[in-house]
């Protein structure tokens, strides 16, 4: 017995050894932190790191970003980052760390603390890129983007003028434009006999094919009210962009939070909402998670679907829908011309303090994300538009149908251009509270006035 | 335990007890690994039919596209060293806390008991200011000692307790033979608190095991992930694929289950074998 | 026995665990407490701003009654159901039925399942299309059946309940434990003086275990107290705030970067919890030995 815990004792022992043997080795390689990796064998710590042969340093920047593996997004931007490394060969590289993507703003605001900011990062808390600016800690790229007149041109202006706080740009802004509008199924349309667009309806059209729907033996919407209650807030926010006055409250530009919903306007959004949910949904909308939600429509379950264009690829994944069911989809804005957008949105920002290559490295990566060609790779692959940008001749034909019937939606149906609840609303009441409540909103238990109340009351409680 | 013969009544009772024990903890794990046999669109419109067919393409496929067994190391290296080392200096606390009296003693309890109630996001920062200070950022000697203190309220409860009813008299007994104080707690009182050390590291462990904030947020290299932050790759909102992620659940789960099943049985042997019971 | 050397040993071995407080919790526990009397957003610095958290926490709307009312019924609930069934299942095992040693390890088996994956596991189990529940009460007569466990006024607060109400492994767990040291002689003697199985069971064990059992509570009130995912993934808090809990109302302040709010929150959250331990110490008798 002794000896076993002897034994036990030595093991332990040794252990702390080997681990303070582990520490000592890989210990410094820290951080999001970007270095030049002098290309010298004896840290073994990246054995897979061939030894260089130019002499000249090369620039190496380890990126976090949560556009990888699963991520949706990651299926064309870590191709994208590789065509960026053969382009740059010996001269940058780019190095992706694989972050999930609920943790990805955490991480970044935990390494800003450190002051380990890596130097490239996309997006983040508002409200926390926000302290940076006001702090001055941002590069500004208004001086290089002046200096490159090609991609300055490109530009949205919205996005433009949002980007830019004291005369300096301190975030990229953007080429491309993603309206989100819905996707539905052609073949129950037509059985349902419903032959005017829906982009050229009107919301009062739009029930009335409800109704036709319903008469046909489908269920029209798949709705949610789980997590954020994503695709349901998506198509409120649409009649009430469509709605006289709605779209200047949900103008696409607009920075500021609304936290007051005692207004007709949104009163009646949520009477539609209420409408919606209990007539024209399926049964399992309620506590629907978007799985569920897409689950419904993928399966012909339901035949509509408020959803980016995102979702496009999912429509030919047979695990997720029967075989040739991309055949069967539309696209299209909402009713009464409505594509839901933002341009007051922080993407790609550089921070400061950076060795001058590494800032150089990052502003490469800047301009060859939107350089012509990657803009038109990007939108083949996950849709949008870029206003300021020529295409190419063979764009149109590289297009997947549903994105190219989007793109014709989005040019000539799209009269107003909107954001969606979900931008103009605090966090707490976008991620939570809304979808917290609708499950009362549809049992009757709130009436949709008490309902604007309740959303009214709880996004008093941190103004 | 027991040679007399208990009554129909209860014997019926006690098996339906342990039959309602092992339907409620082997109903969600069952139902993981059948469910990352099927495809998609039945895990949400039938979660609870059998797949239609056996293919192992979604664990193929997460095995090529991570590199678990490197994963499955680092846990296993983590999880177990820092489970050692917690339950090696709460046994030290614990038995204080469990045999000696000392001033502020009570206070000193309830302030290490507190660290059970704070929570996760007022530690993050701390946590990892230290971690960068000691230069341990991106290593597993940070995860081992951000998780050795993890348990330490868990621990510190069920140590003290069994220290405290291991009978003083022995202890006595040891100081008239002349023993010292280290000796009295390392060949007295530990031998006799195995089962309490056994079940405080069982818990931690899993503890461990399982843990997924500070993994993430303190290393970022491929050679230092763990297994619960692949898992964190596949729980994607919008790309939603529950196959591939109840496949790469079912490869983190299991091998946690065999390495406490095979860990109980030592403990158990070892705790039969020492024979000493208060 | 105490001597200055004890003096010194003592130090010795609570030192390790000290380091480990004052480098890990220490600083945590003083920003909450403190900056729970501040305006803060958690990066920039913070101001002070009185008792503002603490009226704006407790009376801006029922919110905080609901809270403190589910976690009342909750705690108890976990005190004496749920705890009740972790002692049941270490005495039954204790008794080395035939398979016990299979049960035991199967009931850890949930312990290493993520919070994530059990709350989408309990909202499928708790589904009125599909779920298990429902379509069982259906198939038993009651065809009309159709309550919508997470998302309707009562039913809710059962449905979370349900999540974690069976799982109480680490209490049999501490129960056996216990139970495993109870003297031999102790039971020899009181077969001698004629006391029956039942008598034993009764009078002997589970007057010895009292201090595990007490452990048990403790830690089982406390994770009602701090707990999150079982809610925040289930129902969401809802419907309206019919399940919130604490750590909800603390999330909402982190959402809102009102940290100031959110560690409010948090040290009413700790009191609680300690208020709890020391109440359980008392009723308990934990600080004194049992043999």
């Amino acid at each position: 017995m002794k000896k076993e815990y002897k034994a036990m004792l030595i093991l332990f022992l040794s252990l702390m050894l080997i681990l303070t043997a582990c520490g000592g080795n890989n210990g410094a390689s820290g951080g999001g932190n970007t270095g030049n990796e002098p290309a010298t064998g004896t840290n073994g710590a990246d054995a897979n790191q061939p030894a260089d042969e130019a002499p000249k340093e090369k620039v190496v920047l380890n990126v976090p970003h949560y556009k990888a593996g699963q991520n949706v997004g990651g299926k064309f931007f870590l191709p994208q980052v590789e065509r960026f490394n053969k382009k740059y060969e010996g001269q940058y590289e780019i190095k992706i760390e694989e972050v999930p993507n609920d943790a990805y703003k955490e991480k970044i605001k935990l390494l800003w603390q450190q002051k380990k900011l890596p130097a490239l990062i996309e997006g983040g808390d508002t409200q926390f890129i926000d302290e940076l600016i006001a702090k001055d800690e941002i590069y500004d790229l208004k001086p290089w983007l002046d200096s490159k007149p090609e991609l300055s041109k490109q530009l949205i202006a919205d996005s433009v003028s949002y980007n830019t706080k004291n005369g300096k740009i301190y975030t990229m802004p953007l080429s491309v434009i993603r309206p989100i509008g819905l996707f539905y199924n052609k073949e129950m349309f037509e059985k349902a006999g419903i032959t005017k667009p829906v982009a050229q309806m009107t919301f009062a059209e739009f029930e009335e094919a409800l109704k036709q729907l319903k008469a046909a033996g489908f269920t029209p919407l798949s709705l949610m009210t789980g997590e954020n209650a994503w695709t349901t807030m998506l198509l409120a926010s649409a009649f009430m962009a469509a709605e006289p006055g709605g779209a200047e409250v949900l103008q696409s530009d607009r920075a500021d939070k609304v936290s007051d919903y005692k207004d007709p306007l949104w009163i009646k959004a949520f009477a539609e909402t209420q409408k919606w949910l209990q007539n024209y949904t399926t049964d399992n909308a309620l506590g629907a998670a978007y799985a569920d939600a897409a689950n419904n429509f993928l399966n012909e379950r339901a035949a509509i679907i408020a959803n980016g264009t995102w979702m496009v690829g999912d429509f030919s994944d047979t695990t997720k829908a029967p075989e040739g069911f991309a055949k069967k989809v539309g696209a299209s804005v909402y009713p009464g011309g409505v594509g839901l957008a933002t341009t007051a949105e922080y993407s790609w920002w550089i921070p400061k303090g950076l060795k001058q290559e590494e800032t150089e490295a990052a502003l490469a990566f800047l301009e060859f994300i939107n350089s012509p060609e990657e803009l038109e790779a990007y939108m083949i692959a996950e849709g949008g538009t870029a206003p300021n940008v020529q295409q190419s001749a063979e764009f149109e034909s590289k297009l997947d149908p549903i994105l190219a019937d989007m793109n014709r939606s989005v040019k000539n149906d799209m009269k107003i251009i909107a954001q969606s609840f979900g931008n103009v609303w605090p966090d707490q009441i976008g991620s939570t509270e809304f979808a917290q409540n609708l499950p009362l909103l549809v049992k009757g238990d709130l009436t949709p006035e008490k309902f604007a109340e309740t959303l009214t009351q709880k996004a008093g409680r941190f103004k | 335990m027991n040679t007399r013969t208990n009554s129909l009544a209860e014997r019926l009772f006690s098996y339906a007890v342990m039959l309602f024990t092992v339907i409620v903890s082997t109903f969600p794990i069952v139902w993981i690994v059948v469910s990352s046999f099927k495809t998609n669109k039945a895990i949400l419109g039938d979660p609870f039919a059998l797949p239609s067919s056996i293919s192992f393409k979604a664990y193929a496929d997460v095995f090529t596209q991570y590199n678990f067994l490197i994963y499955f190391k680092n846990s296993l290296i983590i999880a177990t060293t820092s489970t050692l080392i917690a339950v090696f200096i709460y046994a030290l606390a614990g038995y204080i806390f469990g045999k000696f009296d000392f001033f502020g003693k009570n206070v000193l309890f309830i302030l290490c008991t507190i660290t059970l109630l704070v929570p996760g996001y007022a530690r993050a920062q701390p946590i990892f200011t230290i971690v960068m200070k000691l230069n341990l950022y991106d290593t597993k000697t940070g995860l081992v000692l951000v998780y050795a203190s993890f348990g330490m309220a868990l621990a510190l409860f069920i140590l003290r307790v069994t220290f405290m009813s291991i009978p003083k008299d022995l202890d006595e007994a040891a100081i008239i033979d002349g023993a010292g104080f280290w000796r009295i707690f390392w060949h007295v009182n530990l031998p006799l608190a195995k089962s309490g050390l056994a079940t405080s590291g069982i818990l931690l462990f899993l503890a461990n095991w399982n843990e997924y904030f500070y993994a993430l947020v303190l290393t970022t290299s491929e050679a230092n992930r763990t297994l619960p932050v692949a898992l964190g790759f596949f729980n994607e909102a919008f790309s939603y694929n529950y196959t591939y992620m109840f496949a790469a659940l079912t490869m983190i789960i299991i091998p946690g289950i065999v390495i406490y099943l095979l860990v109980q049985e030592q403990v158990q042997q070892s705790v039969a074998s020492s024979g000493v019971k208060g | 026995m105490k001597d200055k050397g004890t003096k010194w040993w003592i130090a010795i071995f609570l030192a390790p665990t000290l380091l480990v407080l004052g480098l890990f919790y220490i600083v945590p526990i003083i920003t909450v407490f403190t900056t729970g009397f501040t305006d803060w957003d958690g990066f920039g610095s913070p101001a002070f701003n009185g008792l503002d958290n603490y009226v704006n926490l407790i009376t801006y709307d029922n919110t905080f009654f609901v809270a403190i009312r589910n976690l009342f019924f909750w705690s108890l609930i976990a005190a004496t159901l749920h705890v009740g069934f972790g002692t049941l299942v270490a005495f039954i095992l204790y008794k080395g039925y035939f398979g016990w040693r299979f049960v035991r390890g199967v009931f850890m088996i949930p312990m290493v399942i993520s919070a994530a994956a059990w709350a989408m596991i309990y909202k499928i189990i708790f589904n009125d299309d599909i779920g298990v529940i429902n379509n069982l009460v259906r198939q038993l007569g009651f065809s009309g059946f159709h309550v919508k466990w997470f998302f309707e006024s009562p039913a809710s607060f059962w449905a979370v309940t349900f999540t974690w109400l069976f799982y109480a492994v680490y209490v049999t767990l501490i129960v056996y434990n216990d139970l495993m040291a109870i003297p031999k002689e102790i039971h020899e003697a009181a077969l001698l003086d004629g006391a029956g199985e039942w008598q034993i069971t009764r009078y002997i064990n589970l007057p010895l275990v009292k201090n595990a059992i007490g452990t048990g509570i403790i830690l089982s009130v406390t994770a009602r107290i701090a707990g999150f995912e079982e809610v925040a993934l289930t129902s969401g808090g809802g419907p309206g705030n019919e399940t919130y809990n604490i750590t909800l109302m603390l999330y909402d302040g982190l959402v809102n970067y009102e940290y100031g709010y959110a560690n409010a929150a948090a040290t009413v959250m700790i009191i609680l919890g300690v208020s709890v331990m020391l109440l359980i110490n008392r009723v308990f008798k934990m600080n004194e030995k049992v043999y």
